[in-house]
């Protein structure tokens, strides 16, 4: 049961990827697009354990890097830091639906706010970009809109299984 | 398991970028991108309706200027229908591809699709040419129209990565309608910023700037339009300038198999008798 959710979660990050790197390539809306594997890791983290999550997360940022021009690690680190934070809050957040999507937002801005201040710091010069308070502020509303989108559906691929060891 | 992984990636940047894109971390890159190409191109087939279709909501507020293009759209989907749209599209852009003139014409061309883009705060994209296609490191890419997109970073292949002039990296030498020489800075957004140091003359809105020559691109490419008049003061102008390039809609782009050589160099060196302007040298627009 452990290993088809740690797959699934695999197969779900892997096409996160690419439709960020395809589909939300393309589609920009007021310049910005949903971040789409970093809301696939939160929703993906709260379903799994620590140490598969932190995995997935690295996992999938490296991925990330190795198709993008960044420096190879930086999402791997955001990613892997966002899945810790998410399975460190999420019994906080699991209790209704308005928790959830502050944890989403939240958790959206922490890791695109780390993803300028490490990239700035290896020399990606995020902050020079002038859109750069408009994608920090966007991309968490977006990834909110979406999350309606994602949640229930990695919730249908990776199985609601943490919540049912919860009870047990 | 946190902690490793945290140093882990920690010792990866810095691997990165102590090569440069290069060594083991690039070879990784390489192959990644080479394995995920064919993934990525057949994705970038089927969702293009999905995109063209979200792509003209978004652009609701500007209906009127689109509506040429929006009824050429309109055109494209009716055929898409018969079945036969496609492939009239694809002939009608490679046609304006095949059409293209350039400064240089006999500079070697390679006309490649855009089939994967970077996250928000990574501008560069992926083209479905390669190492296999001739494309080198430092070959400059431009758009159907023959304005200049940026440059080669990474040739994989069958794949190669695009390091576009808008990056925050970016520098590319241009010469103003007046004569003079100045550099346009990337910023990550569709906003150059147009330094020029030393300037005499004032530059004024919708100034063409094209590239200067210099060791990373040939001279004579359009690369962006002056947004705002501005004045040399204390010799020096600096304003904004609007890349030619649309980055947002790029799907087709041309690879120019251009390397600076020293025979450039010296075929130029008689005409100008002058030296290369001092900043071609810190013209940059690696990752």
């Amino acid at each position: 049961m452990r290993t088809r959710a740690i797959g699934l979660s695999l197969l779900a990050a892997a096409l996160a990827v690419l439709l960020q790197t395809t589909l939300f390539g393309q589609v920009r809306i007021f310049g910005v697009a949903p971040d789409l594997v970093m809301l696939t890791v939160i929703a993906v983290a709260r379903r799994l354990e620590a140490e598969p999550a932190v995995l997935l997360g690295f996992t999938s940022g490296l991925a990330m890097d190795l198709l993008g021009s960044s420096p190879l690690g930086l999402r791997a680190l955001v990613l892997t830091l966002i899945a810790y934070a998410t399975v460190r809050t999420r019994d906080r957040f699991d209790i209704n639906v308005v928790a959830t999507g502050l944890a989403v937002v939240l958790l959206s801005l922490l890791g695109v706010v780390l993803v300028v201040v490490i990239g700035t710091l290896f020399g990606e010069a995020s902050f020079q970009d002038p859109n750069v308070l408009r994608k920090i502020l966007l991309i968490p509303i977006y990834n909110l809109v979406l999350a309606v989108v994602v949640f229930p559906l990695v919730t249908l691929i990776v199985g609601g299984r943490r919540r049912r060891e919860l009870l047990l | 398991m946190l902690v490793v992984l945290v140093v882990l990636s920690f010792l990866l940047m810095t691997f990165d970028i102590r090569a440069s894109g290069g060594g083991v971390t690039g070879t990784l890159r390489e192959g990644t991108q080479s394995v995920f190409a064919p993934v990525q191109e057949f994705a970038t087939s089927l969702i293009s309706p999905v995109v063209d279709f979200i792509d003209g909501l978004a652009n609701l507020a500007g209906l009127r200027d689109e509506n040429e293009t929006l009824r050429r759209r309109i055109a494209e989907l009716e055929a898409k229908v018969d079945e036969v749209g496609t492939l009239e599209a694809e002939v009608e852009t490679l046609r304006r591809v095949a059409d293209l003139t350039l400064p240089d014409e006999s500079i070697p061309t390679k006309p490649a699709r855009v089939i994967a883009r970077g996250d928000n705060f990574d501008s560069s994209f992926t083209i479905d040419k390669g190492t296999r296609d001739g494309l080198v490191v430092g070959n400059p890419v431009v758009d159907e129209n023959g304005a200049l997109v940026g440059e080669i970073s990474m040739a994989a292949p069958r794949t190669a990565t695009v390091a576009p002039i808008i990056r925050p990296t970016g520098a590319v030498t241009v010469e103003s309608q007046t004569g003079e020489t100045g550099i346009a800075f990337g910023q990550g957004s569709a906003i150059l910023l147009l330094e020029v140091n030393p300037a005499t003359e004032p530059v004024f809105a919708d100034y063409l700037l094209l590239t200067a020559g210099s060791t990373k691109f040939p001279p004579g490419l359009p690369v962006a339009k002056v947004a705002e008049s501005a004045s040399p003061e204390a010799a020096k102008i600096r304003t904004e300038a609007v890349p030619v390039a649309d980055f947002n809609r790029l799907k087709l782009v041309v690879v120019l198999q251009w390397t600076f050589s020293a025979e450039d160099q010296q075929e130029e060196q008689p005409v100008t008798d002058e030296t290369p302007p001092a900043d071609a040298e810190s013209e940059t627009s690696t990752p």
